[in-house]
């Protein structure tokens, strides 16, 4: 009797334990501030016993013992314990806050190859590495073919110097940087853009219009932020080798290793020849250079708890030859050859270094700096240009979060610092500049409108103090909408040898009639960016216009004689309107079609007259088709790029015989490159300018190239033929932990 | 100066009316993996009205800030399934689930089950 009393009483006890289950819910609240439903899982600590909440974050759990203290955990968010003393009287309800994740953001690689980006305030499209793949891309030079907001040409006929052109002005007026350090400039900024590897690129980016204050003084048109591979995401092994029909041969060579859990390393090598004298227009002088460099850049990454750290060396020796073909010297010694050769070493170093304060993460500080030896050997003909570049620049910038992170303020310390010593022709020169610097920076955030207002000052030692000002303004019109608007001014030292070197490669006498002032502009601009769903497909829309007008300039004159290069300031106006319209669209999902139309108005008073910049096309269009299969295996791209005509320098003192026309012709270029992928190997295979267009002639006089009416400057066109180019990628890739 | 200072306030008024209209839908659905994340983030922007799309993987959910003069809860559930993704009681689009990549039609794709 007494058993069964006491087994009832057990039973009694276990119902009412069974009756007093613990009933909870378990929620999380999201980085935003909303609640969501994570799945959670509620244990008693230190016991078997869990349960899982369901759908609604409702949960039951029998009790074990009192107190026992009772866990709810779900992935991406920090567990949360309870003591619970006793059976609670209502429901436990668990908010389970999100784990901080520190760290570098992924970055997701489109379909696409140039995104028009809706999220910055400045008008950037960004050019990854699927759309580099697709052009010949062999160096930087060859990486914007199928972009429509970056022109590449050659400067001259024999020295396979290239330059770029940005909204209608010649490429020096923009801030080319690698990760924000200053990339093109001082010597490089004439030989420089041939010597960076395509394949060593990851992304670049295209501003249009002054950039923000942070990255300097000298972004008067735009900026081209390229970045390269990092240590942390590049494959352990990257084989690239390369060869084209005119005789050029490449390979590359990464290799990413991974030091331990915090520092990584990649070394790149890069290697580039090319033997094969060609003359396919019979004009006596070489179509190509002939070629022999190496590159070698080897960085260090730390990626650390609250900081991160890069840290790299690069070594550049190019070595060019050009001119007029080879030939028996039984023609005689009498008629001596016109031979171009060009040398350039680099050594350059960089480090930067990033750290968020541990006890405010709102505040952060970044400091790069980088420090480069030039050396540069040209010579033309008779003429040398000889150079040694000692420069550096370091920056300090403070970061600080506002306002929960909306709003942002930056303010930093710069220091450039740049020492030339300089042959040219006959002349011998030098120049040192110290350029020490202050930045302030705020960036607003309203809803949907962003506006960034910034403000430099640098002093230069050599042509005083400049006041910066820039400003950025983004409204989102919607989701897929962006109305942005720019304007503020910006400078940049002359460096009148450097930036006009094509004149080397002629017979015109370079003169420098006055001291030159640094150079100064003011750009506004104005921007729309649209996406849009119509006829069941994505397209996106740009339209932006820009106005550069400069108040102070380095006029480089070709047509007050054709025998002479005057280099003189401006006197009268000069400016430069553009306007551009893109679209993109997904015409089935393997095949992306991107049109793009510009117009151009870039005029320069020359001796007294306003005329349009010479070899700047009034109107400019491209159109790119790009089919990828769906499997990912084959690659197949094809782009059209139309030139309208543009004016010639005024050669009228030439003898007839040497005269080119007052305008160039337009013209029509064809690119198209076909690749397969074969699981770790990438097969491609490619033709550029299909149609076989090229300048006619290219160079004046070029039967007395030691004549006074020699001219190989004057270049409207292309001056290479059809090329056929093959190659193949090799990557081994990180085996998954 | 003052003209642009004008125009500015004017569009910060603008956008701060702009959210009075609009409304948040939690959706549930049968999102996946981060492929499906991507995808639902990146189609469904572009339907009429919808302001901002939040992926939620660990819950499967969907949310949606949306402007509820341009479109309505159900109209946006149409546009989840005519994706191939289960919206709340809308079932999936059977022809768009047949197109979908291997991995969202798999259960447990590296996410938890449920």
């Amino acid at each position: 009797m007494r058993s069964r009393i006491t087994l009832l009483l057990i039973a009694i006890a276990a119902l009412n334990a069974a009756a007093q289950d613990i009933a909870g819910t378990v929620r999380g609240r999201k980085a935003d501030g909303s609640i969501t439903v994570p799945y959670g899982n509620v244990y008693w600590v230190d016991t078997a016993i869990s349960v899982t909440a369901d759908g609604e974050g409702k949960f039951t759990i029998a009790p074990i013992q009192w107190p026992g203290q009772l866990v709810a955990s779900a992935s991406g968010y920090s567990n949360d314990t309870l003591t619970i003393v006793e059976a609670p009287s209502e429901v436990v309800a668990f908010v389970l806050e999100p784990v901080v994740e520190l760290g570098a953001a992924r970055i997701v690689e489109r379909t696409q190859g140039t995104l028009l980006d809706t999220r910055s305030t400045v008008n950037m499209e960004r050019i990854g590495q699927k759309e580099l793949k697709r052009a010949a891309c062999c160096d930087l030079s060859e990486s914007f073919e199928t972009n429509a907001t970056v022109d590449v040409s050659y400067v001259d006929a024999v020295s396979g110097t290239k330059a770029i052109k940005m909204l209608g002005l010649d490429g020096k007026y923009a801030l080319i940087s690698v990760e924000n350090i200053p990339f093109l400039r001082g010597l490089s900024s004439s030989y420089g853009l041939t010597l960076l590897p395509g394949p060593w690129i990851r992304g670049i980016n295209v501003s249009k219009g002054t950039g923000p204050v942070v990255n300097g003084y000298s972004s008067m048109t735009g900026q081209i932020d390229l970045s390269l591979l990092q240590p942390s995401s590049a494959e352990p092994l990257f084989v690239n080798l390369y060869g084209n029909a005119q005789g050029r041969y490449e390979a590359n060579v990464h290799s990413a290793q991974r030091l331990d859990s915090a520092w990584h390393n990649l070394l790149m090598v890069h290697a580039n020849f090319n033997e094969t004298e060609l003359d396919n227009n019979k004009d006596g002088f070489l179509d190509n250079v002939l070629n022999k460099r190496i590159n070698i850049l080897d960085r260090v990454e730390y990626q650390g708890d609250g900081s991160d750290a890069h840290f790299g060396v690069r070594y550049v020796l190019d070595d060019r030859r050009g001119g007029q073909v080879s030939r028996d010297e039984d023609v005689g010694p009498a008629i001596p050859r016109y031979q171009v050769g060009i040398s350039n070493e680099l050594v350059d170093v960089f480090a930067k270094g990033g750290f968020v304060f541990k006890n405010n993460p709102t505040r952060s500080i970044g400091l790069i700096g980088n420090f480069r030896q030039h050396t540069l050997d040209a010579q033309f003909g008779n003429r040398i240009h000889m150079g040694l570049e000692h420069s550096g620049s370091f920056s300090a910038i403070f970061q600080q979060l506002l306002r929960d992170g909306n709003d942002q303020v930056k303010a930093g310390l710069t220091f450039n610092y740049a020492d030339f010593t300089e042959q040219y022709i006959d002349s011998t020169f030098g120049r040192t500049e110290r350029i020490p610097g202050a930045f302030a920076e705020h960036i607003l955030k309203r809803g949907s409108f962003t506006a960034v207002s910034g403000l430099r000052f640098d002093m230069n030692d050599h042509y005083g103090n400049f006041l910066s000002p820039r400003l950025h303004l983004k409204y989102d019109l919607g989701p897929l909408t962006a109305l942005r608007a720019s304007g503020g001014s910006g400078w940049r030292s002359a460096n009148p040898y450097v930036e006009n070197a094509s004149a080397l490669a002629s017979s015109r006498t370079v003169i420098v009639e006055e001291s030159l002032n640094a150079e100064r502009s003011w750009n506004v601009g104005v921007a729309l960016t649209h996406k849009f769903k119509w006829m069941q497909r994505k397209w996106a829309f740009n339209v932006d216009a820009y106005r550069t007008e400069f108040t102070d300039q380095m006029v480089a004159d070709m047509d007050a004689s054709a025998h002479e290069l005057r280099l003189y300031n401006l006197r009268g106006a000069s400016y430069a309107t553009t306007v551009q319209a893109d679209l993109q669209v997904e015409l089935v999902r393997p095949l992306q079609l991107k049109v793009a139309y510009r117009w151009y108005d870039a005029r320069t008073t020359y001796s007294g007259q306003l005329l349009s910049r010479p070899f700047v096309p009034e109107h400019r269009a491209m159109a790119d088709l790009a089919f990828t299969s769906p499997n990912e295996k084959w690659r197949f791209d094809i782009t059209l790029n139309w030139f309208g005509t543009s004016r010639l320098p005024d050669l009228s003192d030439n003898a007839s015989a040497h005269h080119f026309g007052e305008r160039a012709p337009d013209y029509t270029l064809l690119h198209a490159q076909l690749s397969r992928v074969f699981g770790p190997l990438e097969l491609y295979l490619g033709c550029e300018n299909i149609t076989d267009f090229m300048q006619h002639p290219q160079i004046i006089a070029p039967e007395q190239p030691f004549g006074p009416d020699f001219d190989a400057s004057i270049i409207w066109g292309p001056t290479n033929g059809r090329m056929f180019y093959g190659g193949l990628r090799y990557t081994l890739k990180k085996k998954n932990k | 100066m003052k003209n642009i200072l004008t125009a500015a306030l004017i569009l910060i008024g603008v956008s701060a009316a702009a959210q009075k209209h609009n409304d948040t839908l939690l959706v549930k659905s049968t999102t996946i993996c981060d492929m499906c994340e991507k995808t639902i983030e990146t189609e469904l922007i572009y339907e009429k009205g919808v302001q901002k799309v939040a992926v939620n993987l660990e819950d499967a959910t969907v949310e949606v800030v949306y402007d509820s003069r341009k479109t309505t809860p159900a109209a946006i559930r149409t546009a989840i399934s005519k994706l191939g993704y289960m919206a709340d009681d809308v079932p999936a689009d059977v022809a768009a689930w047949n197109k979908l990549p291997a991995c969202c039609k798999n259960e447990g794709c590296g996410k938890p089950k449920h």
